[in-house]
């Protein structure tokens, strides 16, 4: 896990019951968790913990950094607990209490930095009108049936300022329809085939190894 | 079912309802050229020396039969219709016989263009897919994430020649959840125009 040495400073009087009492560690711990999660409005720190401003705020910066780094790069609770002992000499009841939060909110953190990435618009639902088109301007009669497909898509635009919703629309008729779904059938057929082979090969390496 | 034309279109073709066959057929060949490249003024010019008339008459006149082309095929009528139709506006039995083997050669041709000009919206053309795993990211390491990348190509049509079409591909993405999910909704829609109701529908339409 790489820390700068702001940060590596920051950590250090984070352990340090000198500078951070005990009370306001657990009201960091809480803030810089429900901001990552949840990315409500940044919490005023000065009403946290009223005394040393700046020292608090190096405090939290590093707090947040440690949780942060340590999900992506999925780093396991033991192996941070032991890290933050062994190199930021943090007190055994403070690294329980982090590790604890961290164990808990691991996936939480995980899913939130999921959402930071461009990708293409994700579908996420479709909807479809069947017509029957009986005439238009310059046919006097078409008789055929005309579908109107909607895909519903939804980009992320960041943790917290929510998902927009767009529809791509389009035409088709009956037989390219048809072939549309069974284009689709094949990929969902595709996608099975995957996951059956991967679950047999995960169950033979599971019995090799015993 | 007769054609009834405008008094002006009728003004047009009455030229050539007092022109021998081998005129009309002449007329018949300039019409097609019309269809195929547009209008040629001077052949137009030539063919108004010959009959002795202003050009503009000629061009009204080829116009005129482009036009008793195209709404007859606009109808759909049959040859029956057809010979009634001509026969009302004036012309004898063998300018008939001509206009009807125009009218057949180009009946299926003008209406697949004319069907080619109503649709306007973007149109579904292909859909390719793509089986990915998302392994990793700046934001987030060692992540296994399936995901389906498709790229839907649609068509819209421009302009009013047949072979103009903007293609648009969109590329979309999902998961293999909301894949099967939507392969459900839209297999239920082809289910449906395969119904009773919608047969019922179809059948009192014809």
């Amino acid at each position: 896990m790489d820390i700068s040495a702001h940060i590596a400073a920051g950590l250090k009087q984070l352990g340090n019951p000198g500078v951070v009492t005990e009370d306001c560690f657990s009201k960091l711990l809480e803030a810089g968790v429900s901001v990552i999660t949840d990315s409500q409005k940044l919490p005023n720190l000065t009403q946290l913990c009223n005394f040393k401003g700046d020292a608090i705020k190096e405090s939290y910066a590093a707090l947040l950094s440690v949780l942060i780094e340590a999900a992506r790069h999925d780093i396991y609770p033991d192996a941070l607990s032991i890290i933050l002992l062994q190199d930021y000499n943090f007190g055994a009841q403070r690294n329980d209490k982090l590790i604890g939060i961290y164990r808990q909110y691991k996936t939480r953190l995980q899913a939130a930095l999921s959402h930071i990435g461009t990708h293409p618009p994700h579908i996420i639902d479709a909807s479809w009108t069947l017509d029957y088109c009986i005439k238009a301007s310059n046919l006097e009669q078409v008789g055929d049936f005309l579908y109107l497909i909607q895909f519903h898509t939804e980009s992320c635009q960041g943790c917290g300022s929510g998902t927009s919703v767009s529809r791509f629309k389009f035409l088709c008729t009956q037989e390219e329809l048809q072939d549309l779904v069974w284009k689709l059938r094949d990929a969902v057929r595709h996608v099975e085939r995957i996951a059956n082979t991967c679950d047999l090969s995960q169950r033979c390496y599971t019995n090799l190894a015993k | 079912m007769l054609l009834s034309l405008k008094d002006d279109h009728k003004q047009h073709i009455s030229l050539l309802i007092s022109q021998p066959t081998n005129v009309l057929q002449d007329f018949c060949r300039l019409a097609l050229d019309y269809l195929r490249k547009g209008p040629t003024p001077k052949l137009y010019q030539t063919a108004a020396q010959k009959l002795d008339v202003q050009p503009e008459i000629i061009r009204n006149a080829v116009e005129g039969l482009v036009n008793l082309l195209v709404e007859s095929c606009r109808h759909q009528l049959s040859d029956i219709d057809f010979h009634d139709t001509v026969l009302t506006l004036g012309f004898s039995e063998e300018h008939q016989e001509t206009l009807e083997s125009f009218y057949r050669g180009k009946k299926q041709e003008i209406y697949d263009v004319l069907s080619q000009l109503t649709l306007d919206q973007p149109h579904y053309h292909d859909l390719e897919w793509r089986f990915e795993v998302q392994v990793a990211s700046r934001a987030l390491q060692h992540q296994v994430t399936p995901l389906i990348t498709m790229n839907l190509a649609l068509e819209t049509k421009t302009g009013l020649a047949s072979d103009s079409t903007t293609t648009k591909n969109i590329v979309l993405q999902t998961d293999p959840t909301n894949l099967v999910h939507i392969t459900q909704v839209l297999e239920e829609a082809l289910q449906e125009s395969r119904s009773q109701h919608s047969r019922r529908i179809q059948r009192s339409f014809k």
